[in-house]
């Protein structure tokens, strides 16, 4: 093997077949980079000594050392640590060896014969980081010499690790204004951005008891001191003492703040935000102190740069997944379904997961999950083919262990050998009280019970879908009470580096324990307990199945602030009034319904904050007044969205008695109304 | 002109559950869009797209709630907009709702009458507006 000191990101590929060796490098080649062949862990070891490495192509199974100890050894030395390792698995049974794979390091896994196409797209995307990472070591390396300054070289590090560490731009301005004002010990700190909605740039965070006072959080570009820097794109240090009265309102200085050193972010020299730190006193920054922020703001522009195309392209890849996905799950009267989707957070691209459900008759419910291997539009296009014909299967009549079985032949027919996908098919027996599965190499679901215990429904394990025709999923039956939920998910919510398959699956468990009672809110509970926003390696899906009991009694829910819970909780009460006021005729039954939402949908429109507020609904018989009350957290505020007004009104006419308490941290609005027929006067009030 | 396919079908992705569908055809030259299921505030906004999204066309348009179970305040208030929208074009909106159909109440309360007339059936409202 010859030296390969000079190249930067070889690729490691580590197999004892030299046949393997050869695919991997016809696969690999189209890449461009260089490519360094081992044909075992000892050679991959010697090999590691002399290049630098992007990614290591790791197989499990090798004579001497195996992959597992090979890349333990890899993980132990501080100069290979971060290199990240894709396991190869031969043959399916090593799947198995996936979970010891994950423990010591990988970041990734292939089946195979993989997917050439797959394979390629999950290499590009490690050197693609490797090659990043080296660009910026080498950068800020060339400036440290050229500054020949310590403090750059740490500050800039700092900031640097602040951008690398954010993908998410709210995050991202927060702690960049906090570091900044930390490593430059300034008093007050902002950050000031452009808004796609308002010309000019606007403050989007902020540190400091003495605020730098800009008239409404605004600068324009071009108008005052700090839009003439921007628009120059120049930096200054600011002293209050040499500023007009007018100037130094514009630059922030009305208050107390003596001195402001201002820095344009550029892109393509173009201002796109503006960095202002301000000191009481006028010698706290100095020249150095602003050459410093120049090169830390080059940074902070390609950060925050960066974090908004990042945001654009999610949008986009969410856009386009959730038109795969079902737009809303059935509402079944006595199965109660919610599911939440989240695309992958390393890089935007469309993932293979997806969920369905189908209500089969007035007692059994179908529910679905599903993830393809791998990303992009091919995943999508077999996911979106799979999910079909599962529905289809599921309608006919079969049982999940045939529908499993019949996928697989399609998957086997349609995709050819190197498609993999995971599969859980579940049927919930309202009538029986049972719930009856089968999976093709999917997580097991986990069960909550009425008591509150949790565990995995944990069938024998099967392979995924088109690996082998011989072995297929069987199904098994376990009782279901109402009351009891079952939990769903594909593997990204549980995959998480450095840490086992157990941690994960005991975390999970845990969310579920502690998660509220209805499913929407579950599914918001699990996966904020679960996953992590920024750097998810993998899509995450995740549904909430709930058998619901006899609506005999109250009817109490806690449920997110969002549009579709009204329908849920609208749904929920059609279902409770049928059985605990069965007298009701049908015009107030759905006026009812009517008010019960219109109170539900103000709580979405004017909830304060963001979108994981929670509002508590609940209905109650007491001889025969009926009494709605829907609570929620936090003042009302202005309506968001864009047809609203009428419901007040509505809600008014619709109840016996509305009344409306606000307090300091909550709005509760009570409505009863009797269950005795109304006179006809009170039946169109209003035509 | 009826043969014409609708121009918009379920109000939604991929899955075949969703709250409302709402479809639009012409009618001896006036535009029906006919909704069913129903209408809050999760799903308003779709409806909104599929009437704004229909061609404007001489005397009106006509939004068809019979096959509609539930509708909200959200939903009068698109129709209120609605109907200040066309009448600015010099044009009506007609609405038809059945007596004693869920939607028809909520709309009296609302009064929905005063700006738009709300009829029994789809024969009426297309005489309607064939004798504007």
């Amino acid at each position: 093997m010859s030296d390969h000191r000079e190249h930067h990101g070889s690729i490691l590929l580590v197999d004892d077949h030299r046949e393997s060796l050869a695919t991997l490098h016809a696969v690999l080649e189209p890449l461009g980079e260089q490519l360094v062949l081992a044909e075992s862990g000892e050679q991959a070891l010697r090999a590691l000594l002399h290049i630098e490495c992007s990614v290591i192509l790791l197989d499990v199974r090798m004579a001497g050392l195996d992959g597992l100890q090979t890349a333990r050894i890899i993980r132990s030395r501080p100069g290979t640590r971060h290199i990240p390792i894709i396991f190869m698995t031969a043959q399916a049974s090593e799947l198995e060896e996936v979970a010891h794979a994950y423990e010591s390091g990988a970041v990734d896994y292939v089946v195979k014969p993989f997917e050439p196409e797959i394979l390629r797209a999950k290499v590009a995307v490690f050197v693609e980081l490797h090659r990043e990472r080296g660009e910026r070591v080498r950068e800020s390396r060339a400036r440290a010499e050229a500054e020949a300054v310590t403090r750059a070289i740490r500050t800039l590090q700092i900031l640097s690790d602040v951008a690398m560490r954010h993908l998410e731009i709210g995050g991202l301005a927060t702690e960049l204004v906090d570091r900044s004002a930390e490593l430059f010990d300034a008093d007050a700190a902002a950050l000031l951005l452009r808004d796609e909605n308002l010309p000019g740039l606007t403050v989007r965070a902020r540190l400091g008891e003495l605020p730098l006072a800009l008239d409404d959080d605004h600068v324009r570009v071009g108008e005052g001191v700090l839009g003439t820097l921007a628009a120059e794109g120049r930096a200054q240090i600011l002293l209050a003492d040499e500023l007009d009265a007018e100037e130094r309102e514009a630059a922030g200085l009305g208050g107390v703040l003596a001195s402001v050193l201002a820095v344009p972010l550029l892109t393509a020299g173009e201002s796109m935000g503006l960095l202002l730190l301000g000191a009481c006193d006028e010698d706290r920054f100095g020249q150095g102190d602003l050459e410093l922020l120049k090169l830390a703001a080059e940074r902070m522009a390609l950060a925050v740069d960066h974090a908004q195309r990042y945001a654009d392209g999610r949008l986009l890849v969410e856009t386009l997944q959730r038109s795969l996905l079902p737009e809303r799950l059935p509402l079944h009267p006595r199965v109660q379904v919610a599911a939440r989707y989240l695309p992958a957070g390393l890089a935007p691209q469309i993932g293979g997961d997806w969920y369905d459900s189908v209500e089969l008759d007035g007692e059994r419910t179908a529910v679905m999950i599903g993830d393809v291997v791998g990303h992009g539009i091919s995943a999508a296009v077999t996911m979106s083919e799979l999910r079909n014909a599962l529905r289809a299967f599921a309608i006919e009549g079969h049982s999940p262990e045939m529908a499993l079985r019949h996928l697989d032949r399609v998957v086997h027919a349609t995709r050819g050998p190197g498609m993999v996908a995971t599969v859980l098919f579940v049927v919930i027996d309202a009538a029986n009280g049972t719930v009856t599965l089968a999976r093709a190499g999917h997580p097991p679901p986990a069960l909550r019970r009425v008591d509150g215990s949790v565990r995995f429904l944990d069938t024998a394990r099967t392979l995924p879908l088109g690996i082998d025709v011989e072995d297929l999923p069987s199904e098994e039956v376990y009782p279901m009470e109402p009351g009891e939920t079952l939990l769903l998910f594909t593997d990204g919510l549980v995959e998480r580096r450095g840490e086992s398959i157990t941690q994960s699956f005991d975390r999970l468990l845990d969310a579920l324990v502690g998660a509220p009672t209805e499913v929407e809110a579950i599914c918001d509970h699990v996966l904020a307990q679960t996953a992590t926003e920024e750097r998810r390696d993998d899509d995450v899906a995740v549904l909430a199945v709930q058998l619901l009991g006899s609506a005999v009694g109250p009817l109490e829910l806690t449920l997110p602030a969002r549009a579709h819970a009204v329908t849920a909780a609208r749904h929920r009460l059609r279902v409770w009034l049928e059985e605990n006021a069965p007298e009701l005729d049908s015009v107030a039954r759905s006026d009812l319904e009517v008010a019960w939402s219109e109170a539900c949908s103000n709580v979405v429109r004017h909830a304060y904050g963001p979108a994981d507020a929670s509002f508590e609904a609940r209905a109650t018989r007491e001889g025969d007044q009926l009494q709605l009350v829907i609570r929620d957290r936090g003042r009302w505020r202005a309506r968001r969205g864009r047809f609203g007004g009428r419901g007040l009104p509505l809600m008014e006419q619709l109840s016996d008695e509305l009344v409306i308490e606000r307090d300091a941290d909550s709005t509760t609005v009570t409505m009863t109304r009797s269950i005795a027929a109304r006179g006809p006067e009170a039946a169109i009030l209003g035509s | 002109m009826t043969n014409e396919a609708p121009r918009q079908g379920l109000l939604g992705g991929a899955g075949s559950h969703e709250l409302a569908a709402a479809s639009a055809a012409e009618h001896d030259g006036t535009m029906v869009v006919t909704i069913s299921g129903e209408v809050d505030i999760s799903n308003v906004n779709r409806v909104a797209e599929v009437i704004f999204a229909q061609p404007n066309t001489a005397n009106g348009l006509i939004v068809d709630l019979s096959q509609v179970r539930y509708l909200d305040s959200t939903a009068v208030s698109l129709l209120y907009d609605l109907a200040l929208r066309l009448r600015q074009r010099a044009q009506r909106l007609v609405v038809v709702s059945p007596a004693d159909s869920p939607p028809r109440r909520v709309l009296e309360l609302t009064a929905l009458s005063a700006n738009a007339p709300l009829v029994e059936e789809l024969d009426a409202a297309l005489s309607l507006l064939g004798d504007a």
